[in-house]
């Protein structure tokens, strides 16, 4: 099975483009003497098929990074692909079309409506853009997900790691290019966790999705294929297979002397 | 503590400065009016008084005949008056009784036309003859002056005064004409020979001055005048002049100038209670309403300040300082609302006055008295509606735990609604069981009344289980929301998210609508049975009938008969009063023609001819009376006339007339010439005339009548229900004020839940909903509540209103319960339009809301 982003029909070629990608990423808030830099040139691109978790300390601008790759929220300057789309010219109403056709989200919380079951949750963006989801791929991801007999099921008749697999099962149910995690685990204890991850981790295996998530936790950014260190709006480290030791060490080590006392 | 949270309230009323506006603006829609009908009818009493205190000023007394009706406005007059003898032993009296002046009065309705021909309308105010009364000669020589031209000296002349002939484009030289309402004369042409100035004066108020001798014989019988006013010599008082006089003739009402002032006030402050408690029942709807719009605010406000009550709670803020803090609000908002309403309020009076002397009501023209009564009323009520409607709140409030603080989510109405749902249902088969009770009885005020409480039993259960309703309703109502895909689904299933604020939300439009729904049924039941009753019974081609509730003499009835190709005429007068072997006569009327042949009624008995010295009488009379085919009854009337009438027959009562039909001989025989006055001429137009040419013939021979109508059958039953239009007038200004409230209450509901539902919002607009999409979410939820409240307030309000018809039937023969479900339709649209109207504002605040709200927690 190769990418289920069928929608880009550049992928035809030999060589894959990203998935997803920043250029120069910029993003700074406020003016003058309060300005807060939180991007400052990043770049990054995202390969189809593979897992990435990126992380960092607190303010050190995973989240925007994020937030700008998902169409969430804009650059100061810098240009974003999904696929093969430019999205630094997109307008809010082709925005919008693009992270529901495109794009699938997990978050760390408040992701179902209260009042739809499961089921319609997991419909939801397919239902808001009028399409039909696919039968035979939803009973498959349903299937896999564990959610069979808890479709009927209310947000809140749900545990939290069901309602975390709800989410993903609506991100994956879409075929979008690629998938958003942020903290997608942050709420859970650990056994609920492994299982969203190990979700995550089938997905890009099995159905070769492209996933990427922001997250804290050592052990979370463990299930990815690779991980991208940003500190202080800055790629400090971009590395593939480290087990959850080695991230826990370089975390460590990023928090006690800062990404300007680190040397590859 | 005390001090910082007040700071506490006061910062944050001044923090949601929108939602301190619209929750301002529904207190101010209850104060506004409970100000406004006050300031209107005291402006208007005091107006009215200050013009009755110029009337029979130096009077010492007044004598007027007993039983002539209210006296003087309006009602139909029912004795020719005081005869020349009393005024001639008055004379002889003189200086026995210590008389200084012998004024008599000679009055009567009259119509005149405008420069242009057509009828000078006098609105609610009188349109008069009279006798002129040369100051000189006047007991108040103040009362009236002639400002320009001369008092009438011929049988032609008249004077007019100022104000009305301002108003018909008429002066000094003018000629035009003139109908006197009652008697069996013609129109006339007169000159207008002065202008006159009355103190007396209100706008609408039309009084022509004739020559004495002239107004004797337009309004009398040559032997009578309608009143005599009298005053005492210096030293002898008004009491003793009336201890005198009432001794000497005790067959007639004798009153001093001081108790005629009264009288008229009296009379005068009873018509302006209809429009207090009118302008009342607004109030009353608006405060009710305004009630559960501050009630949900504040529930609103205090489910979303939950964290920071709870913030304030943990740190050391009592449970009383909580509530108190959250009351203060109410009590801020409340002041606010009681004095900006009573701003409104007086603008409404202003407006509603200019209004109503803009149509010529007949009401005096004066400026606004504000006096202490509307600014207290209007204060007290707004503080206490608020603060009443906030306690409950306020108490929620308190009980907030520190936990609760740390909590996700919302806390506000998931505690059960299943206690209030028991009772309102228990409430409601009561409510049932009263108005199916009253609909079924024998009809009259005693089941009317039931049919109310049961009314309000139905309020009170929709109040109670309106949350366990509206499921269900929404539910019914939310296939309008099926076209709308998953939008549609989310509308839905947020519009019954929390039953509670739903409910409280639409009650606005449910108790509104509901009393629309009341009306119209009541409404559209008259108009519609007298509508039927016409189309099936009249069999006549065209009726000639009073404009307004003016009268037209006699003479309209032969002028009828002379028109080329009219047929068969029938006249029907009006009688007087009367009594017949001790029984009280009412709803008589005398019938000249063959009233067969243009009006369809049955006989129980004898034969359906009007014999002209006999009467037919309803089957209801010949119940309750006891009368018999072939007794003949001896009638007298309040005039003192009297006759022996035989009863031909007995025929069913009907929609028009469940009364004694009395033969035209009889009838000349107990009317007096003066009192006489024509009700209805229907006409049957000759064998092979054209209806539409005899029509404009008989309109042309009508016109100088000024006050008549020439309608075809179709016509006629349109204008029969202008009274009813009136009531329709009333309906609509109810619709429009439940309809203002209903939009500010669910702007309120809806801005707050998009504030609280922000996160889903955004995570909405995350996974690709639309800004559009999500814009029309907001509108098809909130035109879902608004049809909710509105289908709800017509149901209750059709069946309180068909029962109540139901009590009417019995007694009002022929009117039936009809649906009007024209105006139930329009009003569901007009629901809709105000749901959508009320959505575009939270609607657009909730398209704004970024994805990225849905993580952050800003």
């Amino acid at each position: 099975m190769s990418t289920p982003a069928t929608a880009a029909p550049a992928a035809a070629g030999q060589q894959q483009p990203p998935a997803a990608a920043a250029y120069e990423l910029v993003k700074t808030y406020g003016k003058g003497e309060t300005t807060v830099h939180a991007l400052r040139g990043v770049s990054v691109e995202f390969a189809a098929g593979e897992f990435t978790a990126i992380m960092g300390p607190s303010g050190s601008g995973k989240s925007t990074l994020m937030h700008c790759l998902a169409g969430l929220d804009t650059a100061t300057s810098g240009a974003v692909q999904i696929g093969e789309i430019v999205l630094t010219r997109l307008s809010d109403k082709q925005m919008t079309r693009l992270r529901r056709d495109r794009v699938g989200f997990v978050f760390q919380a408040f992701n179902l409506v209260p009042t739809l079951t499961a089921r319609e949750n997991i419909t939801l963006p397919l239902d808001i853009a009028g399409r039909k989801p696919d039968a035979d791929w939803m009973q498959t991801v349903v299937g896999r997900l564990g959610l069979t007999d808890r479709l009927g099921h209310r947000p809140t008749e749900l545990s939290g790691g069901q309602v975390q697999r709800v989410a993903c099962a609506r991100a994956l149910v879409g075929r979008p290019q690629i998938i958003f995690g942020d903290e997608p685990t942050g709420n859970l204890d650990s056994r609920s966790s492994a299982e969203v991850l190990s979700i995550l981790r089938t997905s890009v295996d099995d159905f070769g999705q492209t996933v990427v998530i922001v997250t804290h936790d050592p052990r979370a950014a463990s299930y990815a294929d690779r991980v991208i260190f940003l500190a202080d709006g800055q790629i400090v480290n971009d590395q593939r297979g480290l087990s959850s030791d080695d991230i826990y060490e370089y975390m460590k080590h990023l928090d006690e002397h800062g990404p300007d006392g680190l040397q590859d | 503590m005390a001090s910082t949270m007040r700071k506490v309230s006061l910062r944050n009323l001044a923090a949601h400065k929108v939602r301190l506006a619209l929750t301002v603006l529904a207190v101010l829609l209850g104060t506004s009016f409970v100000a406004g009908s006050l300031v209107f009818t005291g402006t208007m009493s005091s107006a009215f008084n200050g013009i009755f205190d110029k009337v029979a000023v130096g009077v010492d007394a007044q004598i007027t005949p007993r039983n002539n009706g209210s006296g003087g406005f309006a009602g139909r007059s029912q004795t020719l008056g005081i005869p020349d003898s009393v005024i001639s032993q008055l004379q002889q009296d003189r200086q026995q009784l210590h008389i200084a002046k012998i004024e008599p009065a000679y009055t009567g309705a009259v119509a005149i036309a405008k420069k242009d021909g057509s009828a000078l309308q006098s609105g609610g105010a009188p349109s008069v003859g009279v006798a002129w009364t040369p100051p000189e000669q006047a007991i108040n020589p103040h009362a009236e002056r002639i400002v320009s031209g001369h008092a009438p000296q011929g049988p032609t002349q008249v004077a007019l005064n100022d104000s009305a002939a301002k108003k018909a484009h008429l002066s000094v030289g003018d000629t035009t004409k003139l109908v006197v309402a009652n008697g069996t004369g013609k129109p006339m042409q007169v000159t207008i020979v002065g202008i006159s100035k009355s103190v007396a004066d209100t706008t609408g108020y039309v009084q022509v001055s004739f020559q004495k001798a002239t107004a004797e014989r337009l309004f009398s019988d040559g032997s009578h005048a309608s009143s005599v006013s009298i005053s005492a010599q210096p030293g002898t008082s008004s009491d003793q002049l009336v201890a005198q006089l009432k001794a000497k003739f005790p067959q007639y009402k004798i009153e001093t100038g001081a108790q005629v002032r009264k009288d008229a006030k009296a009379a005068i402050n009873g018509f302006l209670q209809v429009f207090n408690y009118i302008l009342l029942a607004f109030a009353g709807i608006g405060l009710v309403v305004g009630t559960f719009l501050i009630y949900n605010t504040f529930s609103m406000i205090v489910a979303q300040r939950v964290r920071e009550l709870a913030l304030l709670r943990s740190i050391g803020a009592s449970k009383r300082q909580i509530s108190r803090s959250v009351l203060l609000e109410a009590l801020v908002i409340g002041l606010v609302g009681g004095l900006v309403g009573l701003g409104v309020g007086i603008g409404i009076a202003a407006g509603l006055k200019a209004l109503l002397s803009a149509s010529g009501s007949g009401l005096p023209s004066s400026s606004l008295v504000i006096g202490p009564t509307p600014v207290i009323a209007c204060l007290v009520v707004g503080v206490v509606v608020t603060t009443i409607s906030a306690w409950f709140p306020a108490r929620r409030a308190s009980k907030v735990s520190p936990v609760e603080a740390m909590r996700e989510g919302q806390t506000d109405g998931q505690s059960s609604i299943l206690v209030r749902t028991i009772i309102g249902l228990v409430f409601a088969v009561f409510g049932i069981v009263l108005i199916a009770g009253a609909a079924a009885s024998k009809g009259g005020g005693g089941p009317a009344g039931l049919v109310g409480l049961g009314g309000v039993l139905l309020v009170i259960a929709i109040v109670l289980a309106g949350p366990a309703i509206s499921r269900p309703v929404i539910r019914l109502v939310g296939f309008l929301a099926r076209p709308f895909g998953k939008i549609g689904q989310l509308a839905r299933t947020n519009a019954v998210r929390n039953p509670r604020r739903t409910a409280a939300t639409a009650f606005s439009l449910t108790l509104g609508l509901m009393l629309v729904a009341v009306i119209g049924t009541m409404g559209s039941s008259l108009k519609g049975s007298i509508e039927q009753a016409v189309k099936s019974d009249i069999t006549g081609d065209l009726i000639v009938s009073p404009q307004n509730t003016a009268a037209l003499p006699t003479g309209v009835g032969q002028d009828v008969r002379s028109v080329q190709g009219v047929g068969t005429v029938v006249q029907m007068l009006n009688m007087l009063d009367a009594t017949g072997n001790g029984k009280s006569v009412n709803g008589a009327v005398g019938v000249s023609g063959d009233l067969a042949s243009v009006f369809k009624y049955t006989m129980i008995q004898g034969s359906s001819t009007i014999h002209p010295e006999g009467m037919l009488i309803s089957d209801k009379m010949a119940k309750d009376d006891g009368w018999k085919v072939g007794q003949t009854i001896g009638l007298t009337t309040k005039a003192g006339t009297s006759a022996q009438v035989p009863i031909t027959g007995i025929y069913k009562a009907n929609t028009f007339s469940s009364g004694a039909l009395v033969g035209i001989s009889a009838y000349d025989k107990l009317v007096p010439a003066q009192l006489r006055s024509t009700n209805v001429v229907i006409i049957n137009v000759a064998q092979g005339a054209k209806v539409s040419t005899v029509e404009n013939r008989v309109g042309l021979a009508m016109k100088d009548y000024l006050t008549v109508r020439v309608q075809t059958k179709e016509q006629f039953a349109n204008s029969n229900a202008s009274s009813i239009n009136q009531l329709l007038v009333v309906l609509y200004g109810m619709l429009g004020l439940a309809l203002v409230i209903a939009v500010l209450g669910i702007i309120n509901t809806l801005a707050l839940s998009v504030v609280e539902r922000r996160r889903e919002i955004g995570m909405l607009r995350a996974v690709g909903m639309a800004r559009a999409q999500v814009r029309r979410m907001i509108y098809v939820e909130s035109i879902l509540i608004a049809l909710f409240g509105a289908l709800l307030g017509m149901v209750v309000g059709v069946v309180i209103g068909w029962a109540l018809v139901k009590t009417f039937e019995p007694v009002l023969t022929g009117i039936h319960p009809i649906i009007p479900w024209g105006t139930v339709v329009f009003t569901l649209i007009a629901a809709a339009v105000v749901g959508l109207l009320a959505a575009l504002w939270p609607g657009i605040r909730a398209a704004r809301t970024k994805p990225l709200e849905a993580i952050a927690d800003v």
